[in-house]
């Protein structure tokens, strides 16, 4: 009977084994799962500060979107180029580019993750939350203009999305009118939760602020005032809200070099910009570098040698000639600013102080150059999304659109690009028609922002008409490719969308 | 075409990475060093172009590999218990420049009998080995980009005199380079400890009732280091010098228990087995590096005077309890039946963590059937038995990490000085096991005194609540979700000849043969807003020039995903006046869509609409074989055996991507395949091959992006190899015969040789060949001694 009673132990001690749930319960050490998540305002901390990385991360989607398409790039390069199909409008269903939204929707649902769970915890300080769901809802919207821009009507997602049950998902475009009171809103939105508060978050210009909301605010009453039917009531909507930037801390720096150096970032020009930094993020702009190879048997544009230039990136994107011509003015200090030239001589110790088709070779972008680190060049710009020059210059925008004289915004910038060769008889505007400003402010703006990704945008917003006027790759024939087509995956995996229209 | 490229005539005489450049009277006296010839320039038939033909530079990133392997071990036992103990030494260099396995191992396992009916044993096994990863960077960089050198480049400088220097160019840069400079510049090391140590407890508690139990640790401490000496990079000399270390621990811990009981009562026959395990694995790891070190001479982090990125750790854990029986039944050897369950918990899985998985199965004896041996079958047939099994698995192979179930919230980098965090991977806490069923009709046949024999099975395998993927649309965020995503089923056959043609003192003489074939369908799948339910897929125009849906997932019709879809290359346009019979048909790829030149690629344009689109692909062809089999001889004659082994495959797809990556010119400097001869010129128009031109502007080999691939260069996978021959001589009671037990030597070649038509190495893999690590040839001379 001994044995009996072993074994009736060794059978129970056995089966007790698979009763114990808490050997199969186990929690993980190293990763964030959803279970606490938004338990606590550290939570939220997290998420805030994730809401950047994942921001940042689409720093390159945006520039290109914003630029490529345009009369900027496409140029010579010294190494095979990026996206010729792109900037040349080389598009067709089966070449659809930025399939699946580009991803974007992948950081709304972030963001949607973050203004659905935050207002239900609770801060020691509740102004930081009120200053975080302002920032959200303004990166929000931001989303969803760069969405309405590029492909006109897309679906709109607001809540997280959680479902586990994978069936019946598919969602149709909403109308781009749809999209647009959506962005308004969640403007609107952003606004109310900042309510008073100007200041940039740990004053810092790297996060979303008022200042950033009533810039993007501008922007949109712009295009939907233009495009969209809004008319004068939407313009007078964009100038108040930018004339409102002016009193938040911000200003035009005096030397335009240096509102891109790595050694002036955070500077009061700066509305908003992505921040990069060594060993944590380094930005897109090495690939208008290049490698030494090709760059050290060069010249730049004063005849200096290009034989100790450091660097290690690529050369996929070029200026194209247009651009080299419009920024072929050896006073404005915009031209040494965005680009080194690169010349197969020296010209006898001259260099080449006009632009000489022939000896040209190719440029550097010199605007987002980076940090040079021993023998490594370090990417590490912050590239700004707003600053302050956009600001006057869309006042400009909004004034003309009014009927009002836009030149005083204008002349600012002028009289910062040219700081002391500034002579008021040859650089100063005076107000013309309407179609002479608009043509001016364009002007202005494609030598103020190379290489921002606005220049694409500019012209969209301006009209169509000025799209086809100065993109040589399009005419009035494919309007339709304004907008982007959507790639047949994307019809797969939601069979309610329907093609952007003219693609078919 | 004038720069210092691999093709361009910009290069110097001494030092450039390349060899091209116009003859002219200052480097006309390379003439006089071998290998420089010149070549008319096909642009300006008036200058000379004056190169260097490194012959055999693609071959560089080899080495001549050998290896050996010595294994030396003692055992021995009494009453009591028993020993063993033994010793490995295996040093085998790698095929590629720089790498290489080195190992020590050591086994001692051990047993004791405590009592007569309680036994306890132990084993102990450990290695300590050193991989050596190739220097240069991953498989793909090594075999597609090193192996690329065209033959202009220059391996050594020369001298001013013309002579070859002794030292090393460095060619374009790391990633792309004369592999006999770079391969001492990246230091790579590593060390793998394995531990695997158990103990045991075997006690008969009854005379038919046992009890198991065990206890095994397992651990593997993999330690890698890696330090960069200064080195040139496109003409710069880069001086990070950047060493990096790293720690990565797995632990794995498991529990058995078992007992086991007999009983036999007349005919009938009972075994039933009871028991329970616990399985815990661990897994941790930690790495550092630092940066700036002022010397190439220390390779660890201590020289570094900065941090190099931030040190990070990691640990991850899983586990699985489980509950397992088993019941067989037989009556007199005739009838057999069987019963077995299991129910796993996995710490996986969120809200149903416990599955339940039975089986039954059934054997006929026909052959010790009373009626069969009075029958005459019996001088015919030896064996022959039906069986029938149903049987439940459980499987969460494909469930991704340890917590992904619980949702991710995944690290999104540095900011403002703080690591952020973001929704990454969305909760799925209803996940269940994945269960195949598998009903399995098998049938053993013997006859001729069992020397010839058939075991032939087919079978239905239904992965039910299968985890998968479902694609999600893009709106939701994310582009899947992993869920029980429906029934797939997989049917096959698999037959097994054996025949023993010799069976003599002196000679014996066994073959065998395999074969297997199997296909999986889609049974059932998720509501969506498909039709069939699809999931992925691509549409293209059918025969009748209608759009419909092929690949992916679709109800009622074979498993897609390993369809081949492409453009179809028609044929070369010869001339002009074949180029002018197409003028205005439209291909959406081109930069300009109606601009075509002789030797373009003449597409396929299944609707007749004379337009080229994605809709005019077609399929043509699966990347996974219909057919796997293969044969083995095993001849001995006295002491002398000769074996051979083959396997074969048929039915699958490869593209080379190597070959298609240098035709296609999208890297530029790259070398050649010797299809690029066949290609079509002014001079050679009757053929198949495209016409070179620099980053394949026509789109004649990639169509739209390197992923896909003009249907010219899929090629048929089918091959024969001849995977091992052993010639082995046993001396074993011939000499020595007081010390020696066992003495024998053999010689194995092994991946001897491929009867195949594919243009790569390795037929193996179906599908796109980005740079695969070719099987290596190799010959073994081996020696077993015991005594």
């Amino acid at each position: 009977m001994k044995a009996m009673k072993n074994i009736i132990i060794v059978v129970a001690s056995l089966l007790m084994f698979t009763g114990c749930d808490s050997l199969i319960d186990l929690k993980p050490p190293s990763e964030l799962t959803y279970q606490g998540f938004w338990d606590s305002e550290t939570g939220a901390r997290a998420a805030h500060t994730g809401l950047y990385g994942t921001f940042r991360g689409e720093v390159y989607t945006f520039w290109a979107l914003g630029a490529l398409r345009s009369d900027i790039w496409g140029g010579q390069t010294y190494e095979s180029p990026s996206s010729t199909d792109f900037i040349e409008s080389n598009i067709t269903v089966s070449t659809a580019p930025f399939g699946g939204w580009a991803g974007l929707y992948s950081d709304i649902h972030r963001l949607n993750d973050f203004i659905s769970n935050v207002p239900e915890i609770d801060f020691v300080n509740i102004e930081d939350r009120d200053h975080m769901m302002g920032q959200a809802y303004g990166m929000r919207a931001f989303y969803y203009y760069t969405l309405l821009r590029t492909w006109g009507d897309v679906p709109i997602s607001t809540i997280p999305f959680t479902e586990e049950n994978p069936e019946s998902l598919s969602k149709p475009r909403s109308a781009a009118s749809e999209v647009m009171a959506l962005i308004k809103a969640d403007v609107q939105r952003s606004l109310d939760a900042f309510g008073d508060d100007d200041s940039f978050w740990e004053g810092q210009r790297v996060y979303w602020s008022k200042a950033a909301t009533l810039t993007l605010k501008g922007d949109v009453f712009l295009w939907s005032g233009n495009l969209m039917g809004g008319g004068d009531a939407d313009f007078n909507e964009a100038l108040s809200a930018l004339n409102q930037v002016g009193a938040m801390d911000v200003e035009l720096l005096p030397s335009y070099a240096n509102v891109f150096s790595t050694e002036n970032e955070n500077n009061k020009e700066f509305i908003f910009a992505f921040q990069f930094e060594q060993d944590q993020a380094t930005n897109f702009y090495s690939l208008m570098t290049g490698r030494t190879t090709e760059i050290h048997p060069q010249f730049d544009q004063h005849g200096n040698s290009m034989a100790d230039y450091v660097t290690n990136g690529a050369n996929r994107f070029g200026p194209s000639e247009t651009t080299l011509l419009r920024l072929d003015d050896h006073e404005d200090s915009r031209k040494d600013a965005t680009f080194i030239q690169l010349y197969t001589d020296d010209n006898g110790g001259q260099g080449y102080r006009s632009y000489n088709a022939e000896k040209y070779f190719g440029s550097i972008l010199n605007k987002f150059s980076g940090s040079v680190d021993g023998s490594l060049r370090i990417m590490d710009n912050d590239v700004p999304l707003y600053r302050y020059a956009d600001v006057l210059l869309m006042i400009a925008e909004a004034k003309n659109l009014l009927g009002q004289d836009p030149s005083d915004e204008i002349n600012q910038i002028r009289t910062r690009a040219y700081g002391d060769a500034y002579d008021a008889t040859t650089h100063e505007y005076s107000s013309g028609t309407k179609a002479a400003n608009t043509e001016t402010i364009l002007a202005e703006r494609y030598k103020e922002f190379v290489g921002e990704g606005k220049r694409w945008w500019d012209l969209r917003r301006a009209g169509a008409s000025y799209v086809f006027e100065h993109v040589p790759y399009l005419t009035s024939a494919e309007e339709y490719k304004l907008l982007l087509p959507i790639t047949l995956d994307m019809i797969g995996r939601n069979p309610l969308l329907e093609q952007t229209p003219g693609y078919n | 075409m004038d720069g210092p490229l691999g093709f361009g005539t910009g290069n110097n005489t001494t030092n450039s990475s390349f060899t091209v450049q116009y003859l002219d009277a200052d480097n006309q006296y390379l003439l006089q060093q071998p290998g420089w010839s010149t070549i008319p320039d096909p642009l300006d038939p008036s200058k000379e172009i004056l190169y260097y033909n490194n012959e055999g530079v693609g071959d560089l990133i080899y080495q001549n590999s050998q290896a050996s392997d010595t294994y030396v071990s003692f055992d021995g036992g009494n009453e009591k218990g028993t020993y063993y103990l033994g010793a490995g030494y295996l040093d085998n260099d790698g095929l590629i420049l720089g790498s290489g396995f080195k190992r020590y191992s050591g086994k001692f396992s051990g047993s004791y009998n405590i009592r007569e009916n309680l036994s306890v044993n132990s084993d102990i096994l450990y290695s300590h080995s050193n991989l050596d990863r190739s220097p240069l960077g991953s498989d793909n960089t090594v075999f597609r980009r090193f192996a690329g050198q065209p033959p202009t480049s220059r391996t050594y400088n020369n001298n001013p005199d013309g002579t070859f220097s002794n030292v090393l160019n460095p060619g374009t840069n790391f990633g792309f380079g004369n592999p006999l400079y770079y391969q001492d510049k990246f230091i790579r090391n590593n060390l793998e400890q394995r531990l695997s140590a158990s103990v045991g407890l075997n006690w008969k508690i009854l005379n038919n009732l046992g009890l198991d139990l065990r206890a095994n640790h397992f651990m593997i401490d993999n330690h890698n280091s890696a330090f960069n000496k200064a080195f040139l990079n496109g003409g710069t000399l880069i001086t990070t010098r950047s060493a990096s270390a790293s720690l990565a621990r797995t632990l794995r811990n498991q529990f058995t228990g078992m007992l086991n009981y007999s009983k036999a009562v007349g005919d009938h026959t009972f075994d039933a087995l009871i028991g329970a395990e616990y399985y815990n694995d661990n897994y941790y790891t930690f790495s550092g590096a630092t940066k700036d070190s002022p010397t190439d001479l220390i390779y660890t982090l201590n020289a570094g005077s900065e941090a190099n990125g931030v040190p990070s750790s990691f640990e991850t854990e899983n586990a699985i309890v489980s509950a397992f029986g088993q019941l067989n039944y037989g009556y007199r050897g005739k009838y057999l039946l069987g019963f077995t369950f299991r129910r796993d918990g996995s710490s996986k899985l969120g809200n149903n963590k416990y599955g339940f998985f039975p089986g039954i199965s059934l054997g006929w004896n026909v052959h010790d059937e009373d009626f069969f041996s009075g029958s005459g079958l019996s001088n015919t047939f030896s064996k022959i038995k039906p069986r029938l099994s149903y049987g439940v698995n459980g499987n969460l192979e494909s469930v991704g990490g340890d917590y992904s179930v619980f949702g991710s919230y995944g690290s999104q980098g540095i900011y403002g000085g703080q690591t952020g965090y973001a929704n990454t991977g969305l909760p799925t806490l209803d996940l269940r096991w994945e269960r195949s069923t598998t009903l399995n009709f098998g049938l053993d046949v013997s006859v001729l005194d069992d020397r010839l024999s058939l075991i032939a099975d087919y079978y239905i395998r239904d992965v039910e609540d299968k985890i998968a993927n479902l694609t999600l649309p893009y709106w939701t965020g994310f582009s899947s979700i992993r869920t029980n995503n429906g029934t797939l089923r997989n049917k096959g056959l698999e037959l097994q000849l054996n025949y023993e043609a010799f069976r003599t003192e002196d000679l014996s003489w066994y073959l065998t043969g395999t074969f297997t074939h199997y296909k999986n369908y889609v049974i059932k799948l998720p509501e969506n807003d498909n039709e069939l339910n699809r999931q992925g897929g691509v549409q293209i125009y059918n025969s009748n020039g209608e759009l419909e849906w092929v690949g992916g997932l679709q109800e009622g019709q074979r498993v897609g995903n390993d369809l081949i879809v492409t453009y179809i290359q028609d044929y070369i346009y010869a001339n002009e006046a074949e180029v002018a019979e197409h003028e205005g048909r439209v291909d959406v790829l081109l930069p300009n869509n109606t601009k075509r030149y002789p030797g373009d690629v003449a597409w396929v344009d299944v609707n007749g609409d004379n337009t080229i689109n994605s809709f005019d692909r077609q399929v043509i062809g699966r990347s996974t074989p219909d057919v796997y089999g293969g044969f083995s001889s095993n001849l001995q004659y006295k002491n002398f055996g000769f074996y051979v082994k083959t396997d074969f495959v048929f039915g699958h797809l490869i593209y080379n991507h190597i070959r298609g990556k240098g035709l296609g010119q999208t890297q530029g400097n790259l070398n050649q395949d010797a299809i690029v001869l066949d290609s079509w010129t002014p001079e050679n128009t009757e053929t198949d091959v495209p016409r070179f031109v620099f980053v394949d502007a026509q789109k004649n080999i990639f169509r739209g992006n390197e992923g896909t691939v003009n249907s010219r260069f899929w090629e048929k996978g089918n091959y024969l190899a001849l995977r091992e021959i052993t010639l082995s001589y046993d001396l074993s009671g011939i000499i020595l015969q007081d010390q020696v037990k066992r003495l024998n030597f053999y010689l194995t070649g092994s991946n001897v040789a491929y009867f195949k038509s594919y243009s790569g190495y390795t037929p193996e893999e179906g599908g796109y060949q980005a740079g695969e690590f070719p099987l290596p040839r190799t010959l073994t001379f081996g020696l077993n001694l015991t005594f």
